[in-house]
């Protein structure tokens, strides 16, 4: 008790002392009846503990962002992820700016998982500029290069571009349309699994290098009603141009921990409605509920035993998502409560499953 | 010594007091909070206490149809995407200066939004809570790209 009371005043002071410096710090928890999002429906109760510290100058900031990841019951899922990095915000004329940030994150979990530790550079560039009163331009380039020690065929760049415009109108209606391109590259994937790793057989040349490229549209309606209310509903078109055929490896290790959620490996269309309004006391309210059609080009139904199911049909999934907020700002702490449910049905079996999770979390800055 | 000192001190108090400043000083008074309602008519940025520039925006009330100028924050603190139109309730400080009422904004809210400027003893939230020009702004926006 001793030793956080004199970190808080310490923290406090050089904040008072060196303006230019300040530090965060927060805790996240949240109890889920379904971490790993699949048919096992394991639970647990997680802690993630975070902190970050900003030298911040005029036009740029220097940062260290770090947390911790605490599992009460799948401890070998514990992990710590840090962060250092550099931002560049450089005004133009009005409200326009540019924006740079270079990144180097490094993930390392405890125990079990070091499969799934990676680091590696990240790069992002944005742009944004009004082209009337009425008419707002945003762009964004992201260049993220992983790297995983221990499994390299997990080894990928990423590309992520898009562009958005926005239109207000007098009638509180904003329309936004955004259109964007991803390309994953992943650089060499071994050919023999199970247990197989580029690194390891790359003396029999046995690799893959694929790369999955996709584009997107979306397409977004938000309505202001006053000021203290604001409804949405938000459409989304994906197309992959190519799937994961000729990726065992990545598919079979990747099983467990990392059940194809991101949006380089599916494709298909999603669905969301959102409110959000402020009830009283300047706390804000937001809740969503969004439906994805989604489809796993190259991913191939399996049975129990990982084995692929003849006749082969890719995977497809319909998730339903839910999810309400409520959140608090006081002077220096920022609160939130939230509550989110997935109903996602699978031609898979293995990702036919519900989950619950509800989050509090608390942040201070000094 | 002793007096020299405080003859010193004496003449850049009275210095500063009858030297004309660029800015007419504003203060947030606690006991001059107001809440107003209305239409966004105009976004300026202006440069304001030590060349640092300020968003300003003109806001016609609802119910008085009066035109507020009400200073938000200077521009790198200022991330919010509202444009001219807007329907926006401000809380603030009301200042008069040449005529002009001039309210120094605590908090805003828009479509269901709450932004935050100043605490609640009208503190400048821009004075000691830099965290980060952007990266959580856009990193954000790229890593729900990333994952659904």
């Amino acid at each position: 008790m001793r030793t956080i009371f004199r970190f808080i005043l310490i923290m406090t002071s050089i904040s008072i002392i060196y303006a230019e410096i300040n530090f965060g710090a927060g805790i996240n928890s949240y109890y889920s009846d379904n971490i790993f999002l699949n048919s096992t429906a394991i639970s647990d109760y997680v802690n993630v503990f975070s902190a970050d510290i900003n030298y911040t100058a005029k036009h740029y900031n220097i940062y260290f962002d770090g947390d911790f990841s605490i599992y009460a019951e799948n401890s070998e899922f514990n992990s710590y992820r840090i962060e250092p990095g550099i931002e560049l915000l450089k005004y133009l004329k009005g409200r326009n700016y540019i924006y740079f940030n270079l990144s180097y994150p490094v993930l390392v979990y405890s125990d079990y998982y070091t499969d799934f530790n990676y680091n590696g550079p990240s790069a992002e560039f944005g742009f944004k500029y009004y082209l009337s009163s009425s008419l707002l331009f945003k762009s964004g380039y992201n260049l993220e290069i992983r790297t995983y020690p221990n499994f390299s065929s997990f080894d990928f760049s990423n590309h992520t571009f898009f562009i958005e415009l926005n239109k207000f109108f007098s009638s509180q209606t904003t329309i936004r349309l955004q259109t964007g391109f991803n390309y994953r590259f992943y650089r060499h994937i071994a050919k023999i699994f199970p247990g197989s790793d580029w690194a390891m057989d790359q003396n029999k040349g046995s690799a893959n290098s694929m790369s999955v490229p996709n584009i997107s549209g979306i397409l977004r309606i938000s309505q202001g009603i006053g000021s203290k209310f604001g409804l949405y509903a938000e459409g989304e078109l994906r197309k992959n141009f190519r799937g994961l055929d000729e990726a065992e490896t990545l598919i079979n290790n990747s099983y467990v921990i990392y059940p194809y959620n991101d949006n380089y490996l599916w494709d298909g269309r999603r669905i969301t409605f959102g409110v959000r309004f402020i009830p009283f006391a300047e706390i804000a309210v937001s809740g969503n509920i969004s439906i994805m059609d989604k489809h796993y080009p190259g991913v191939y139904v399996m049975d129990e035993e990982g084995m692929v199911v003849e006749p082969e049909t890719e995977r497809e999934d319909k998730l339903y998502l839910y999810n309400v907020s409520i959140s608090k700002k006081f002077r220096k702490l920022n609160t939130f409560l939230s509550f989110a449910f997935r109903n996602n049905s699978s031609s898979d079996f293995f990702f036919d499953y519900k989950m619950l999770t509800l989050s509090a979390g608390i942040r201070y800055y000094f | 010594m002793r007096k020299t000192i405080s003859g010193i001190l004496f003449v850049i108090l009275f210095l500063s007091i009858s030297l004309p400043g660029k800015d007419k000083l504003k203060y947030f008074r606690m006991d001059k909070i107001v809440n107003i309602s209305g239409k966004i008519v105009k976004i300026r940025t202006e440069e304001r206490y030590l060349k640092n520039s300020f968003i300003v925006f003109e806001v016609l009330e609802k119910k008085t149809g009066k035109v507020y100028d009400v200073e938000v924050s200077p521009l790198w603190f200022y991330k919010i995407d509202v444009v001219e139109g807007s329907f926006i309730s401000v809380k603030g400080a009301l200042n008069n200066l040449e005529d002009k009422d001039v309210i120094l904004a605590q908090s805003m809210t828009c479509s269901g939004e709450i932004f935050n400027f100043r605490d609640k003893f009208g503190f400048p939230l821009w004075r000691g809570e830099r965290h980060g020009l952007g990266k959580n702004k856009w990193k954000g926006e790229m890593r729900k790209k990333g994952n659904n």
